[in-house]
């Protein structure tokens, strides 16, 4: 056993100190809070949090959340250089008072947050790494009547806040592309109405917005095709971004290492996917296409995440995860001891960022 | 930098805390960006560098870093790699530490990096009281305060004392 302590003397700088620290696990800093009054504001000072989230995203460690309708929320490693077929769902346990209310769908996650939501649109921000949520307040600015919505959280570097979206419109049945359009901001934990939307969002019931280079996208129609609208999160206007060369609808839309990527079923065999990866954002001769070749066909599948060795992990159905190896073309079931039956499932990275905590 | 690649062959001495000296070829000083803007800044290397903060053991570690990057430069990251890993393999907290002092304030980017993950690696499952005396903290809670804290984090410390 190698003598651990080092020599009586020996003491790091702060910024050493700082360093190491960042190279933490979450669970590792919640606990090391109790070493010292210095060390747990060191872990709660807002550049700290920072260079911890940077490494942290920078690892390109992705961690699967898994949520079985009540509330019950798992965490799953997944090592995003080569996914492994088998992993283990660790059960999140919250503090009673931080207990996540509307869990009927995760909307997407950003820095660590995960956005969820119940079938009346209500929302909820949740940290799975430090165990922590704030329910929303219900947007005041929805459509009349009975009402579906996009919606999307993202991070504004202008004013360093986060951001969820809300945008209402009607069933698609009711003819009409009306819709409202709302900006939650987590410092000041209220909403704002912003310009409406000029493309019609109708066809696309209920899309998580993709949150990539500062903007939130969703596939919409402007009147003739389909199109991909992004709002930019500090200009608040919307715009669209060249789509590839598809002509056909697109299916899913989504953001999987960083990159936009568009998932269109194939008409002519549908047990094949083409995923198109924007490598280059804004682009348009950057859309490269996979084949992504399935044994069965499914009624649904969610893309939720890419590796470097090109596999794509899906959801499928709600009840399984598999991988799509897209060079072997072979797909192969990721085992999870310990999952639910039945689950949502999104992507987050390891943070430090806290959806309760706003001012230091 | 032009003349540091031309009088590639060149060396320069350092001297460690304890007085030891150690001929180091240029190149593999270069390693350094202390050394490396001392060099630049027409400081001869006929002068002997002192190195105050660092003693002979840690110099010596941190010289065998150096010249394995300086002269694997073109070599496969692979290797590198895998030299890095041995290297701290069995290097027990107190060198880690000095190791670690060493590299930042010679300024070996890789070096410290590498350190800062192992120190890391090893501490991240080990309870906070154990850490506490690792770094030399000072507790300044008092009982309840500490309770209070550890309450508001107790899911992390499932299985620990």
């Amino acid at each position: 056993m190698p003598n651990l302590s080092p020599p009586p003397h020996t003491t790091l700088p702060d910024e050493i100190i700082s360093d190491i620290l960042s190279r933490l696990p979450v669970v590792s800093l919640c606990r090391f809070r109790c070493v010292s009054k210095s060390w747990r504001s060191l872990i709660s000072h807002p550049h700290f949090i920072t260079t911890h989230l940077n490494r942290s995203t920078n690892s390109k460690h992705e961690r699967l959340i898994l949520g079985n309708f009540f509330c019950n929320l798992y965490s799953v490693e997944l090592d995003s250089s080569q996914f492994r077929h088998q992993s283990l769902a660790v059960h999140l346990d919250f503090a009673p008072d931080q207990n996540p209310s509307c869990c009927d769908e995760i909307g997407g996650s950003c820095d660590g947050l995960v956005l969820m939501l119940d079938v009346w649109f209500n929302y909820s921000l949740v940290n799975p790494s430090t165990r922590e949520s704030r329910e929303l307040p219900e947007s005041p600015f929805t459509i009349e009547g009975k009402f579906f919505a996009d919606y999307g959280l993202g991070y504004d570097s202008s004013i360093d806040d986060y951001k969820v979206v809300n945008i209402s419109y009607h069933h698609r049945e009711t003819e009409s592309a009306d819709n409202l359009v709302s900006v939650y901001a987590l410092k000041t934990n209220s909403w704002r109405r912003i310009e409406n939307s000029p493309y019609d969002h109708s066809h696309f019931e209920h899309q998580s917005g993709a949150f990539v280079c500062g903007a939130l996208h969703w596939v919409a129609s402007n009147g003739m095709d389909d199109v991909i609208v992004a709002l930019g999160l500090a200009d608040e206007k919307f715009r669209t971004v060249s789509s590839p060369a598809l002509g056909c609808t697109v299916d899913q839309l989504c953001v999987l290492g960083g990159c936009l990527c568009v998932f269109v079923e194939q008409f002519y065999d549908p047990g094949c996917l083409d995923a198109w990866v924007m490598k280059e954002y804004g682009v348009r001769d950057s859309w490269t296409k996979f084949t992504v070749t399935c044994d069965n066909r499914y009624e649904s599948w969610r893309p939720l995440s890419l590796s470097r060795t090109g596999q794509f992990l899906f959801n499928v159905e709600g009840y399984k995860l598999v991988l799509f190896d897209t060079q072997e073309k072979e797909s192969k079931e990721l085992m999870v001891h310990g999952r639910p039956a039945q689950f949502e499932a999104g992507t987050y990275v390891e943070s430090l960022v806290s959806p309760t905590r706003l001012c230091y | 930098m032009a003349s540091s690649i031309e009088n590639n062959n060149e060396k320069l001495t350092l001297k460690s805390s304890d007085g030891e000296e150690f001929l180091v070829e240029k190149h593999v000083a270069l390693q350094s960006t202390l050394l490396q803007n001392m060099l630049d800044s027409d400081c001869s290397s006929a002068d002997v560098i002192p190195l105050p903060k660092i003693d002979a053991r840690t110099l010596a570690l941190v010289l065998g870093y150096c010249k394995k990057h300086a002269d694997a430069s073109s070599s496969k990251q692979g290797e590198l790699n895998s030299f890095d890993s041995e290297f701290l393999k069995d290097m027990d907290m107190g060198a880690l530490f000095n190791l670690v002092l060493a590299a930042n304030f010679m300024e070996i980017k890789g070096l410290l990096d590498i350190a800062a993950q192992k120190i890391a690696d090893t501490i991240k499952d080990k309870p906070h009281q154990e850490v506490r005396e690792i770094f030399h903290v000072e507790n300044d809670y008092t009982p309840e305060e500490e309770a209070a804290v550890r309450e508001e984090n107790r899911w992390a410390f499932e299985g620990f004392p």
